[in-house]
């Protein structure tokens, strides 16, 4: 394999945007009409904000996968709330959802709990709260100005969810290229021992990470719960896997070190726009799930052959794009180390 | 260095047999306070029920513990329980040939299945979790596709195919047999084989088990295809029992599969698991969750003490030093 074609393999993520995009937009009946692309707007922004939490956590080496239960705890809560008034109901919501991501930090930095299986469990007794404290019955919303949250628009037209992800990628952007925060979590996820001799608190820093991710699902978790009026408490059985499925074909590894927010914008839309495209193409919403799968696969599939051509650049850490399709050979099939 | 008393040399290797034997001590303890509490929990009648009831979990728990020794994990074997369970019923085995059928095929597709991961992650070195979470959204939305999303049933299944999960043998129910045969093959398969040898030494170290000329690829392809073996066969068992099935009955098996798994004491970097171990963490699981029904705790509850459970196994496995098996 020659190093042009390792070259292309590395902006994997732009190609598969433009070949969809292509795609959809001169074939798909459609597309271009306001409806559809409100509905796409909303649809990749709900996810989006929490794309960019998990992209701060998993460049720093983590991982999460509690955000689905998140997301229902939130929706119940600023629901639940509501009497209190929206802006009281807003903030408790948030504090759960941050509450919760502090103690996935918790789990994973004092009791040195492997993320995978500490966000696991924090996943499952979220849901069994959600679940019992609302009796798995949705809550229904009591405020109709609540809803105008997830459903208005402004500048004539643009949903404002997608103006809280904007918000959310601009913030997480600078966060990780122009603040000494940011460098320090590509520095922990490179290399954790090292970021540690060389004074980084990483502990806190890994704290704050799952804190950040948490909370970007509580916001998640309110715009779905404005936009349905019901705080659902099944809800977001699926986030998890999605978002992740998002920030890794953004560039991002699971060992850490690498990712961008722009790298995970391009993966968060190539998943709304495959999901839009096969919408509009009125294929069956079973395709999407297999769609997707098939997507991860020729992911991870062509990581693998990238890196497996002698061309291998060095990491830089201060750029913070995806070098080659990077992946330490830990393992056999790299799995976690603990 | 200062030689030890016999005594003192007794109770450390106690201490030792106590650290590597934990979970049943857990298991015992958990059974004896629900003992003492309730009266209903310690009849034959009881108990045959939660070996009854763990034994679908079970199996798919001692399939991904052979992965994760392998240091893989495999979060496919939800959907291809699923799989196999919906493809068992679609089969209708109302006659004996379409019984044998509806047992061949599901297995033959899982094994299948299982034997993609086990390629793509073994020849490729794949991550683990992306390649089983991609093929997890493969299989569920093919299932989906296969039966339109709407539940299938079988009526008038043949008798063979109903003792699969509701047959007794000696007072004792089938399923319950098909969990001890497939418990006592993998630990010998373990201990006793060089196949056993082959995936500890890959979990432990991959690279080093390579250059050894362990053919790392071929095991980890063998481990994955026994994972998703355990899930058809628990499949199977499944759409005997229910026959009338949800296309989205598999979902959080491979979550309540790794709590088990973790509950035993496994380690999740690999080298390190033993089968009996994770037994013994299904059987805390189902005890744990009979006791709850005893107390007629809601179901949700009981979703919620499973989350916990695994929180402190792993914190308490996670800060303990445990000791070399």
């Amino acid at each position: 394999m020659n190093s042009r074609f390792t070259t292309l393999l590395r902006r994997r993520t732009l190609w598969f945007l433009i070949v969809l995009l292509v795609w959809v937009s001169v074939l798909g009946q459609g597309f271009w009409s306001v409806a559809n692309l409100q509905n796409l707007v909303v649809a990749v922004s709900v996810e989006g904000v929490m794309v960019m939490g998990m992209t701060i956590v998993m460049i720093g080496g983590g991982f999460d996968l509690s955000i689905g239960s998140v997301v229902a705890l939130s929706g119940v809560i600023v629901v639940k709330a509501l009497p209190l008034g929206k802006p009281v109901a807003v903030v408790l919501a948030l504090v759960a959802a941050s509450a919760v991501g502090l103690a996935n930090g918790t789990l994973i930095t004092r009791l040195r709990v492997n993320p995978f299986i500490a966000t696991l469990g924090t996943m499952v007794v979220v849901r069994g709260l959600v679940m019992t404290y609302t009796n798995a019955q949705p809550v229904p919303g009591t405020d109709p100005a609540f809803m105008s949250l997830g459903r208005a628009t402004i500048f004539g037209g643009f949903p404002l969810p997608g103006l809280i992800f904007v918000a959310a990628f601009v913030l997480s952007h600078m966060l990780l290229t122009y603040l000494k925060i940011g460098r320090e979590v590509y520095a922990l996820g490179g290399n954790e021992e090292s970021a540690r001799s060389s004074g980084i608190a990483t502990d806190r820093l890994k704290m704050l990470s799952y804190a950040i991710c948490g909370f970007t699902a509580g916001i998640s978790g309110i715009v779905l719960a404005a936009r349905l009026n019901t705080g659902s408490p099944i809800i977001g059985e699926n986030t998890a896997l999605n978002v992740i499925t998002a920030v890794l074909l953004g560039g991002a590894s699971l060992s850490g070190g690498v990712g961008s927010a722009f790298g995970s914008l391009g993966g968060l839309l190539c998943i709304g726009l495959l999901g839009n495209g096969l919408n509009l193409f009125d294929v069956p919403a079973y395709y999407q799930r297999i769609a997707q799968g098939f997507l991860l696969l020729l992911l991870v599939v062509l990581e693998r052959l990238a890196n497996r051509s002698p061309q291998v650049s060095t990491r830089t850490v201060a750029d913070g794009r995806p070098a080659s399709g990077e992946q330490p050979s830990a393992g056999a099939a790299g799995g976690l180390s603990s | 260095m200062r030689r030890r008393d016999p005594v003192s040399r007794q109770v450390s290797r106690v201490s030792a047999l106590v650290g590597r034997e934990w979970v049943w001590l857990v298991l015992v303890a958990v059974m004896v306070l629900l003992a003492t509490t309730s009266s209903n929990f310690l009849t034959t009648g009881n108990l045959l029920n939660v070996l009854r009831q763990v034994s679908i979990v079970g199996i798919v728990a001692i399939g991904v513990v052979v992965v994760l020794i392998s240091s893989n994990f495999d979060l496919s074997v939800g959907s291809i329980l699923t799989l196999a369970a919906v493809v068992s019923v679609q089969m209708q085995p109302v006659d004996p040939p379409r019984t044998l059928l509806a047992i061949l095929a599901p297995l033959a597709l899982g094994c299948t299945v299982g034997a993609a991961n086990g390629l793509i992650i073994g020849l490729l070195r794949a991550n683990s979790i992306i390649v089983t979470v991609g093929m997890q959204f493969v299989v569920t939305g093919c299932v989906l596709l296969y039966v339109a999303g709407q539940h299938v049933r079988v009526d008038n299944a043949t008798p063979f195919y109903f003792a699969v999960s509701g047959g007794y043998l000696f007072g004792i129910p089938v399923p319950v047999y098909l969990f001890l045969l497939v418990t006592t093959l993998c630990h010998l398969l373990m201990t006793r084989t060089l196949f056993g040898r082959y995936v500890r030494a890959i979990g432990g170290n991959a690279e080093a088990a390579r250059l050894v000329g362990v053919p790392v690829a071929r095991y980890v392809l063998y481990a994955y295809i026994i994972s998703a073996a355990g899930a058809s066969v628990s499949g199977i068992i499944l759409a005997s029992r229910v026959r009338n099935l949800d296309p989205t009955v598999g979902i959080g098996y491979e979550f309540s599969a790794l709590t088990a798994v973790v509950l035993g004491g496994a380690r999740l970097s690999g080298g390190r698991g033993n089968v009996l171990h994770t037994f013994a963490g299904v059987l805390i699981l189902g005890v744990v969750a009979n006791g709850m029904r005893l107390f007629n705790l809601p179901f949700n509850m009981q979703l919620l003490v499973q989350g916990i459970i695994l929180v402190v196994a792993v914190a308490l496995g996670a800060s303990a030093k445990v000791d070399e098996r």
